[in-house]
C-alpha cells in the first residue's frame, strides 16, 4: 500500500476539491471569475469618486477615529483567562456592568450553565468582576453574545495564563 | 467531537504502552500492517494527548494520528485517511449532504441510500468508517455507524453514521 498525498488548498487547507463546499476564496474566484471582473470595474469607478472628495474625507476619518476609541474604552467586555496552580484555570470577566447586566444574577447563571463555581469579586479598578472556576472562556464568549446586549466586537479576551 | 482541540497534557508513553498502542491498531485496521512502521516508525517519539471529555490522542513526533475516545476504537485522522484511503471501510453520501458534513452534522440515513450516494463497504454497527463524498475523490469526515450497512438500507431514518471528526474541525485546523 503506497502513501497517496494529497493537495491541499493553502487558503482553507482542504482537499482541493472541497474549495468550493466551505465558501473557499480560491474556490469561489474559480467559479465567480466573470463576476470579479464586474466588480472591479465597478470598484475602480468607486476609487475615482472618493479621491474627488478626498479632502473632506480624511478629515472626517479621524474625527470617527478618536470617537471610536473612547467609545470602545467606555463600553467593553474582558474575559481574561488567568492560571491557578499549574493547570488550574481562572475565567475572569470584566466590563459586564456596563452593559446593564445584573452580575449576581449573571454569576447564577453562569455557574448553572457551566457547572462552575461563579462568583462576584472585586476587581483591580474597585469595579465588580466575575470569576468563573475553569477555563470556559470560549463558550463564555458565545454565550455573553447570546444572552445579553452585547455585541462580539465588545468582547476581548486576554490571555494570561502558561499553557 | 472536535469542535475545539486543545491538548491538556501530555505524556510520554513508556514502549511497552506503545506497543500496545500499536498492536491495537493493527488489529483494527489490519491493512495498515506494512506501513505501520511508516506511520508509527520505531524511533519516533510518540506521546499520549489527553483531551477534554476524554479524548485521547497519539502524537507521533508531535503529529496527531490516531484519537480514541475512552477505551473506544482508535480513529486516524483525516490526513492519514487520505494517504492511505483502503485502511477503512468507506461511505459515499449524496451531493446535498456535502455542505452538512462539512459543519459537523451527524449523518442520516437517507443520505447514504439516495442515487448520488453509494456504500462501497459492508460493515457492521459501532464500525469507524470513512466518510466521502459524491463527486470527491478525498474523504471529508471520519464517523462511527450506528446501525449495520443492512440496517441503514431497510430502516432507512434517522441517525446512520455518528461524526467524530471532519474537514475544517479544531483537530483539522490544529495540525493544518
Amino acid at each position: 500500500m503506497d502513501p497517496i498525498e494529497v493537495e491541499y488548498c493553502s487558503t482553507c487547507t482542504c482537499p482541493l476539491e472541497y474549495c468550493e463546499n466551505v465558501a473557499c476564496a480560491r474556490g469561489a474566484a474559480e467559479k465567480l471569475s466573470d463576476v470579479k471582473l464586474e466588480e472591479k470595474a465597478s470598484s475602480e469607478q468607486a476609487t475615482t469618486t472618493t479621491s474627488e472628495t478626498g479632502g473632506d474625507a480624511s478629515e472626517d476619518g479621524t474625527k470617527t477615529k478618536s470617537g471610536k476609541k473612547s467609545k470602545s474604552k467606555a463600553k467593553e467586555v474582558v474575559i481574561t483567562r488567568m492560571s491557578r496552580n499549574r493547570r488550574k484555570m481562572i475565567t475572569n470577566v470584566a466590563g459586564l456592568e456596563k452593559f446593564d447586566v445584573d452580575l449576581k444574577e449573571a454569576s447564577k447563571a453562569f455557574g448553572k450553565k457551566f457547572a462552575c463555581g461563579c462568583s462576584v469579586t472585586k476587581g483591580a479598578t474597585g469595579k465588580d468582576e466575575l470569576d468563573l472556576q475553569g477555563d470556559y472562556s470560549e463558550q463564555l464568549g458565545e454565550l455573553i453574545v447570546k444572552t445579553y446586549d452585547v455585541s462580539a466586537e465588545d468582547l476581548r479576551f486576554v490571555d494570561k495564563s502558561k499553557f | 467531537m472536535f469542535r475545539k482541540y486543545h491538548v491538556e497534557t501530555t505524556q510520554q508513553l513508556k514502549s511497552s504502552v506503545q506497543r500496545g498502542i500499536r498492536a491495537k491498531i493493527s488489529d483494527q485496521y489490519p491493512a495498515l500492517d506494512d506501513v505501520l512502521d511508516d506511520i508509527m516508525p520505531k524511533k519516533a517519539v510518540v506521546v499520549l494527548g489527553k483531551c477534554a471529555d476524554k479524548v485521547n490522542v497519539v502524537l507521533v513526533d508531535d503529529v496527531p494520528i490516531f484519537f480514541q475516545h475512552r477505551d473506544g476504537p482508535y480513529f486516524p485522522v483525516l490526513r492519514l485517511v487520505h494517504r492511505y484511503p483502503e485502511m477503512m471501510p468507506r461511505l459515499r453520501v449524496d451531493k446535498g449532504a456535502i455542505r452538512f458534513v462539512i459543519s459537523g452534522a451527524n449523518i442520516m440515513c437517507p443520505g447514504l441510500t439516495s442515487a448520488g450516494a453509494t456504500m462501497h463497504d459492508e460493515c457492521e454497527a459501532d464500525e469507524p468508517v470513512a466518510i466521502y463524498a459524491e463527486g470527491k475523490e478525498h474523504a471529508l469526515a471520519i464517523g462511527i455507524t450506528k446501525m449495520s450497512t443492512e440496517e441503514i438500507r431497510s430502516v432507512n431514518k434517522g441517525i446512520g453514521v455518528d461524526l467524530v471528526h471532519y474537514l475544517r474541525d479544531g483537530l483539522w485546523t490544529a495540525t493544518a
